[in-house]
């Protein structure tokens, strides 16, 4: 089994398109984790802030307001934008796309608000802003923002890991149409053959992650190194990518809070994940082994990764709170195959009791073996071309 | 040695092979004859464990280990075509839990042997049919099994690899070991086979040492050459008329009768070839051509 894996790993991470992948891949994390450095050289107007000159009357009022992407010029003559002010209006110069005419109206208005109620009496104040303020009480029972962040890495996996049942199961086809396999099971039984199929999905997965994870940790020191990630961070913060303005990679990090209860939570989605998707993988392989031929697994995997994704998208509209605690969420959390997604959607934005983990758990995991133990019996009697009519075993000589 | 006893394995009737039994020594060669589906490849495939049988008993004694006593090279081409050749060799020898120095040697011998180093780096769906097979054979005795099956090697090679093939054949069982042969050229594994059984419709229909056989079958033939018109046909003791070319073939029921022809044939010679000889192994099995 060892070296039936360990060949299959080699062969699909040791290959000339493997080799451009993690060179194009590496290049990626490079461009990625200098984009502010690169962007600033090639296009600066994506990056940089642009500088605006107003007042300094008008500044001391706004200038807190003042949206990420512009930055305060004192000298008009530097200024990308200038705001002049006369008695009876505000000029505008300069180059401003649409966004940026917004925020400097929104700015204007604001200000003006402010400097003609500093010059009426605090009795018109007071009734003026009873004319134009409505005073609204909230009683909102609308759900909390669900936590997209975990369901878009979870789908992540999801998909990353059907492709991979994919070729393993077009592995088992291969083998079949070039007769190889009718030598392999000279050397190893069914039996290990069945099980090796199953793990080279996982194993070539976690490689492939630890490749590529390897090139992101390399870009991602040497621009630590370079300025602890401010320059992005800065970038991430004037796309309004992030509401707040981090200085580091390391005060971005620790503004994210994972306590142990994200982790435990992570943690599980991945198993109920993993012991989904291994039934998948289980159902891909055990339907392989009736095809002869790869126009045969085309026609066959088609609808099957259809099926995968009505899953999936099942999974995105039944994401309320209300369909995940009582509605068809609930019920498909504890159904197999579906429980891979559904029940980490329920754990990433409902509480799930100990009891309903447990046995949600347990439904995937006895489904699982039971679906490996009838596989097993299917795979041996099927394995070899030709073989409906017999049972194909290893046997002792 | 290898024992196989009363080995059953049927599909349907007449689709398997039935009640088979031989006993093969290290060093001899086993020639497997038959037509297409008489039932050769499902006895090795029971053989190699690769099917279960119905009944019957396999022993084989041997000091390897269990993945190692048998060698097999199939039928219908199997390789896997993006390989390198060192690749596919190295991938077969090490699901034989070969060490890498053992893999490095054997792989560079057989190579050698085999006159195909240069392929070594070469894809297989670069390599000629003869090249794949070359390679082929040396997947299936690399770990240099007790037992090695032959399903038609020949298939496919010209002449001299043929001849080369048949030298390694013959050289490996002459190196204590045991190789079960099956092939529709007759001729060409005539010379190699100590034993052979044929099979028919899943059944044994003859068996046992070839000179034995030869010598229970009062049968002899007269070959004939430049004789289109067949004109010995209606002789004593002709039982059969085959046309090989330009030569005819009387079998004849006694050698008696082989040699009057023979001698009729001589008498207006003209320079044609006249042989009289035992049947062959195409003549036994009974395939035309």
């Amino acid at each position: 089994m060892k070296a039936l894996i360990s060949f299959s790993l080699m062969r699909r991470l040791n290959n000339p398109v493997s080799w451009m992948l993690y060179g194009f891949s590496f290049l990626l994390f490079g461009v990625l984790m200098f984009s502010d450095v690169l962007l600033t050289s090639l296009a600066p107007s994506l990056v940089l802030p642009r500088s605006i000159h107003m007042n300094s009357e008008m500044f001391d009022r706004i200038g807190e307001y003042l949206p990420s992407n512009f930055v305060f010029q004192s000298d008009p003559l530097l200024a990308d934008i200038k705001i002049q002010v006369s008695m009876d209006e505000y000029k505008v110069v300069g180059h401003l796309n649409a966004v940026e005419q917004q925020w400097v109206d929104q700015m204007i208005h604001g200000y003006h608000r402010l400097s003609m109620v500093e010059k009426m009496p605090d009795s018109m104040v007071s009734i003026i802003d009873d004319v134009m303020m409505a005073n609204i009480v909230w009683d909102n029972e609308a759900d909390e923002p669900s936590d997209h962040a975990g369901f878009i890495v979870i789908t992540s996996i999801y998909f990353m890991l059907l492709s991979f049942s994919t070729a393993v199961a077009n592995e088992v086809v291969n083998e079949k149409t070039s007769n190889v396999i009718e030598i392999i099971l000279t050397s190893v039984s069914h039996k290990e053959h069945y099980y090796s199929k199953l793990l080279i999905g996982w194993f070539t997965m976690l490689s492939q992650m630890m490749i590529h994870s390897c090139g992101f940790i390399f870009w991602f020191m040497v621009r630590v190194v370079f300025d602890d990630g401010k320059g992005i961070m800065g970038m991430m913060y004037r796309w309004q990518w992030l509401s707040v303005r981090f200085l580091s990679f390391d005060e971005w990090i620790s503004s994210l809070n994972i306590g142990m209860s994200q982790i435990s939570i992570i943690m599980l989605c991945a198993v109920f994940l993993m012991l989904g998707i291994l039934l998948v993988q289980l159902l891909m392989v055990l339907i392989s082994v009736h095809i002869n031929s790869i126009e045969e697994a085309a026609a066959i995997q088609g609808p099957f990764y259809l099926g995968m994704l009505v899953i999936y998208y099942l999974a995105i509209f039944i994401n309320s709170s209300e369909q995940l605690n009582q509605g068809w969420g609930y019920y498909f959390s504890y159904t197999p195959v579906l429980s891979m997604l559904f029940m980490p959607s329920r754990l990433l934005s409902t509480t799930v009791t100990l009891s309903e983990l447990i046995l949600a758990l347990m439904i995937a995991s006895v489904t699982l073996m039971i679906c490996l133990k009838i596989g097993e019996d299917h795979y041996r009697k099927n394995l070899l071309k030709g073989s409906s009519k017999s049972t194909f075993v290893k046997k002792e000589i | 040695m290898l024992h196989v006893e009363s080995l059953t394995k049927l599909f349907a009737p007449q689709s398997g092979c039935q009640n088979v039994s031989f006993k093969c020594k290290k060093g001899e060669i086993h020639g497997i004859l038959g037509r297409n589906g008489s039932g050769k490849t499902t006895l090795f495939r029971c053989l190699l464990g690769l099917i279960p049988y119905d009944e019957g008993v396999v022993r084989l004694v041997s000091s390897l280990p269990e993945i190692r006593q048998f060698g097999y090279l199939p039928e219908e081409r199997s390789v896997i075509s993006d390989l390198r050749v060192y690749q596919m060799i190295e991938f077969f020898a090490s699901l034989k839990q070969m060490s890498q120095k053992e893999i490095r040697d054997e792989r560079d011998f057989w190579l050698h042997k085999l006159e195909c180093k240069h392929l070594m780096y070469k894809r297989l769906r670069e390599c000629s049919k003869g090249n794949q097979q070359k390679v082929q054979l040396i997947c299936s005795l690399i770990h240099r099994p007790d037992v090695l099956i032959l399903d038609e090697p020949l298939t496919g090679l010209d002449v001299s690899n043929v001849q080369l093939f048949k030298q390694i054949i013959s050289d490996y069982a002459h190196s204590d070991k045991i190789v079960l042969l099956s092939s529709h050229q007759y001729e060409e594994i005539e010379p190699l086979c100590d034993n052979l059984m044929v099979l028919n419709d899943s059944k044994v229909i003859l068996q046992g040492k070839l000179s034995d056989i030869k010598r229970s079958h009062p049968t002899k033939t007269v070959s004939i050459s430049e004789d289109a018109h067949m004109i010995y046909a209606l002789q004593k003791g002709v039982i059969d008329i085959r046309q090989e070319g330009n030569t005819t073939k009387y079998i004849c029921k006694a050698e008696s009768d082989a040699i009057n022809i023979a001698l009729l044939a001589l008498r207006c010679r003209d320079g044609r070839t006249i042989k009289v000889e035992s049947l062959t192994l195409k003549d036994l099995v009974g395939e035309q051509p």
